[in-house]
C-alpha cells in the first residue's frame, strides 16, 4: 500500500475544511481526486504531504507521515504544486537540481550522480534541450514539464499532484498527462478536467463538502446522478472500451 | 558535515574545479584582487597619503610586535604614519569591509526569507529597531560607561524586537504574506525612525545630538580595533550559516510550500535567519550608523551576474558588499577633505542611481540572466 489515510480530517481557521477522508491507494496506481471548487481537494493533499496540520493517521508506504521528518517524506513522495517564484530566476536545470535538496547534507555539493538525475529527469519530460534557459520565461506547459522533472529527481516512488493542467491549452494537458502516466510511478491527482480523470485515472476519489462521496472505476463513479448531485450539470455519459467513459457536458443546474 | 571533513579535496574540485563552475572560481579570485588592493587603496587615501610601502612595513612590524618577536630593525617610520595606519586607517578599511560583507547577506537573507526582492534590514524596519535601541543607549547616557558593548546589545534588541513585530504583522492565517510583510515593514520602519527622532530632539547636549545624527546618517569613523572582533563573528557565523543552508534557501525563494515539500523545514529555517539578520543589523548599525543601501542593491547586482543560486550569491554578494562599502568611504573622506561627508548618504546616492538603471533595464526579472 503506497499510501493510506484514516478519518483524516484538516481544520482552517474554525471551519473544517476535510473531515474523516479515508482513502487506500496501491502501489502503481494512478489514483484521481476530483470535486468541484472549494471541496477540499487541495486541502487535502496538503495534509497528505504534511504542509498542513491534520488530525486522522497518514501512512506513506507503511510509515506513519507524522513520525517521518519532511525530509525523509521528500525522499518517498514527490510534490507537484501550483506554486512559482515570482521574482527569482533560475536556470532549468538548477530548478531540476532543488529536487536533490532531501538527499543533501550542509554544504554537500552536487556530485556527478546528481547531474545525471537531472540530465535523465530532464530527457524523461522532453526538455533537456531548456537546461540552460531561464525558467521564468517559460511557458506555463514547460514550467509544469521542468516541475516534473524536479519531482523525478527526487527518486520517490509517490508522486501527488495538484491540478497539474490547470492554465494549460488542450494540447498540453493530455501531453502533461501522458508524460506523467509513462513515469510508471503511484500517482494521486487532483485533476479539475472530469474528462482527462476518465481517460488516465485508474480509480477515482470524489470529494465534495470536505467528504468523499463516490470512489471506484471510472465508469462506476462517473455517472449522471453523480455529475447532478455533486458537480451541478446535466451531462451525457458515453460509455467507451476498459470501463472508461466520454463525458458531454449539457448544461449548468 | 562529517563526509565534508573527510573528503574535502573531492568536495572542492567538485566544487570549484569542474568546468561549469570554472566563471565563478575566476570572479571569486578577481574579487578577492579588487578587495585587497581597494582595501590599500583606502588605508593610503587620506589627508595624509601614505604608499603602500609603508604599508607593508608597518603591518609587518606590528604583526612581529604582536607575535613578540623583537625588532632589531630600527623604526624608519615616524609614530605619527604608524599611529594614522595601524590605530585609524586600518580598523576602519577592516570594519567597512565587514559592514559591506555584513549587511550584503543580510539583504540576501532577508530576500529568499521574505521571498520578496524588495525586503532588506532597511525596508523592513529592522535597523531602524537597531536605531532606536542604540540612541536609547547614546542619548540615554549609557554609552560612556558600557562602551561599544552596551549599545550593540541595545540595537540588537532593538532589531530583535522590530524584526518580531515585523513577522507578526505579516502572518494571515498562520502565513506569511508577502505584500502584508512590506506594509507592516513600513510601517514599523516609520514607527521607529521617529521614535530615534524623538528621542534626538530630549537630546539634553548640543554635542551629544550631533553626534547621534552624524551617526545615524552612518559613518566608519568610529571604528576602532575592539569593535572588530565582534563584527567579524557575527559576520563570519552569519556566513557560515547561509552558505551551510543555500540549498535550501534556493527551495525558499522559490515558494513556501515548495521548501517543504523538498524537505525544507522552512519555519526554523526562517526563524535562524531572522535572528541572524538581526544579530548583523544591530552589530553593525551599532558600529557605523545607518548605512542604507547595501543590502538592497548589492543582492541585486549579483544575482545579475550570477543568477539567483544562492551558493554562487552568497560568497559573491559578501565581497562585493565590502568592495562597494570600502570605495564608498574613500569616496566619503576624500570628496570635501577634510571634512568627512557621512557614508550612509555616499551608498544611497551611489546605490539609487545603479538600482534606477537596472530596473529601467525591462528584462531585468531579479536574478535572470
Amino acid at each position: 500500500m503506497a499510501i493510506r489515510t484514516e478519518q483524516v480530517s484538516v481544520t482552517l481557521g474554525n471551519s473544517k475544511i476535510v473531515s474523516q477522508v479515508s482513502i487506500q491507494i496501491n502501489k502503481g496506481e494512478f489514483v484521481g481526486l476530483i470535486g468541484p471548487n472549494g471541496s477540499g481537494k487541495s486541502t487535502f493533499l496538503k495534509a497528505l504531504y504534511n504542509v498542513l496540520k491534520s488530525e486522522g493517521d497518514i501512512f506513506i508506504n507503511g510509515r506513519s507521515s507524522k513520525a517521518v521528518s519532511l525530509k525523509e517524506l521528500a525522499k518517498e513522495v514527490a510534490v507537484l504544486i501550483q506554486e512559482n517564484s515570482a521574482e527569482f530566476d533560475f536556470k532549468v536545470e538548477e530548478v531540476v537540481l532543488m529536487g536533490r535538496t532531501p538527499y543533501k547534507e550542509l554544504f554537500e555539493s552536487d556530485n556527478n550522480a546528481d547531474k545525471d538525475i537531472v540530465k535523465a529527469a530532464l530527457e524523461k519530460v522532453n526538455m533537456l534541450s531548456f537546461a540552460k534557459r531561464s525558467f521564468i520565461k517559460l511557458s506555463g506547459g514547460e514550467k509544469q514539464r521542468v516541475l516534473i522533472a524536479r519531482a523525478l529527481a527526487q527518486q520517490a516512488e509517490i508522486m501527488i499532484l495538484d491540478e497539474p493542467t490547470n492554465h494549460l491549452d488542450v494540447r498540453h494537458q493530455l501531453q502533461l498527462v501522458d508524460i506523467i502516466r509513462s513515469l510508471k510511478l503511484t500517482i494521486f491527482s487532483a485533476l479539475h478536467d472530469l474528462n482527462i480523470a476518465a481517460i488516465y485515472c485508474d480509480r477515482i476519489y470524489v470529494l465534495n463538502h470536505g467528504s468523499i462521496v463516490a470512489d471506484g472505476k471510472v465508469n462506476d463513479v462517473l455517472t449522471t446522478e453523480l455529475l447532478r448531485d455533486v458537480f451541478g450539470i446535466d451531462a451525457i455519459i458515453h460509455p467507451k472500451n476498459n470501463s472508461k467513459v466520454y463525458i458531454e457536458y449539457i448544461r449548468a443546474i | 558535515m562529517h563526509k565534508l571533513w573527510k573528503n574535502w579535496p573531492e568536495v572542492f574540485i567538485q566544487n570549484y574545479l569542474q568546468k561549469s563552475n570554472c566563471y565563478f572560481f575566476l570572479m571569486i579570485i578577481g574579487l578577492a584582487t579588487v578587495l585587497f588592493f581597494m582595501a590599500v587603496l583606502a588605508v593610503s587615501t587620506g589627508a595624509v597619503t601614505i604608499t603602500g610601502q609603508e604599508i607593508q612595513t608597518v603591518i609587518i612590524r606590528k604583526i612581529r610586535l604582536l607575535l613578540g618577536q623583537n625588532i632589531t630593525e630600527t623604526a624608519i617610520l615616524n609614530k605619527a604614519y604608524e599611529h594614522i595606519i595601524w590605530d585609524i586607517r586600518l580598523p576602519r578599511v577592516l570594519l567597512g569591509g565587514l559592514a559591506g560583507a555584513g549587511l550584503a547577506i543580510a539583504g540576501v537573507a532577508m530576500q529568499a526569507v521574505a521571498k520578496n526582492s524588495l525586503a532588506d534590514p532597511y525596508i523592513l524596519g529592522i535597523s531602524s529597531g537597531a536605531s532606536t535601541g542604540a540612541a536609547l543607549v547614546m542619548v540615554g547616557g549609557l554609552f560612556e560607561r558600557w562602551s561599544y558593548y552596551g549599545t550593540s546589545i541595545s540595537a540588537f534588541c532593538g532589531a530583535l524586537f522590530a524584526t518580531a513585530l515585523v513577522f507578526l504583522l505579516s502572518q494571515r492565517s498562520g502565513r506569511m504574506d508577502r505584500v502584508r510583510l512590506i506594509l507592516s515593514g513600513t510601517a514599523i520602519s516609520i514607527l521607529f525612525s521617529s521614535t530615534t527622532s524623538l528621542l534626538l530632539y530630549m537630546a539634553k547636549s548640543k554635542e551629544q545630538m550631533q553626534r547621534v545624527v552624524f551617526w545615524l546618517m552612518g559613518s566608519l569613523g568610529g571604528a576602532q580595533w575592539e569593535v572588530l572582533p565582534i563584527a567579524f563573528i557575527v559576520v563570519l557565523v552569519a556566513v557560515l550559516f547561509l552558505l551551510a543552508n543555500a540549498r535550501e534557501l534556493n527551495a525558499m525563494v522559490f515558494g513556501e510550500e515548495t521548501a517543504m515539500i523538498l524537505g525544507v523545514d522552512s519555519n526554523t529555517l526562517r526563524k535562524h535567519i531572522v535572528l541572524l539578520v538581526a544579530a548583523i543589523a544591530g552589530t553593525i548599525v551599532s558600529v557605523c550608523g545607518m548605512i542604507g543601501f547595501v543590502g538592497f542593491v548589492i543582492p541585486h547586482m549579483v544575482r545579475l551576474l550570477v543568477g539567483s543560486d544562492h551558493r554562487k550569491v552568497i560568497p559573491i554578494s559578501c565581497l562585493v558588499g565590502a568592495i562597494f562599502l570600502i570605495e564608498c568611504d574613500i569616496l566619503a573622506r576624500s570628496i570635501i577633505q577634510p571634512e568627512e561627508l557621512p557614508i550612509g548618504i555616499i551608498t544611497a546616492l551611489c546605490g539609487a542611481p545603479f538600482f534606477i538603471c537596472i530596473l529601467y533595464k525591462s528584462d531585468y526579472s531579479f536574478g535572470g540572466q
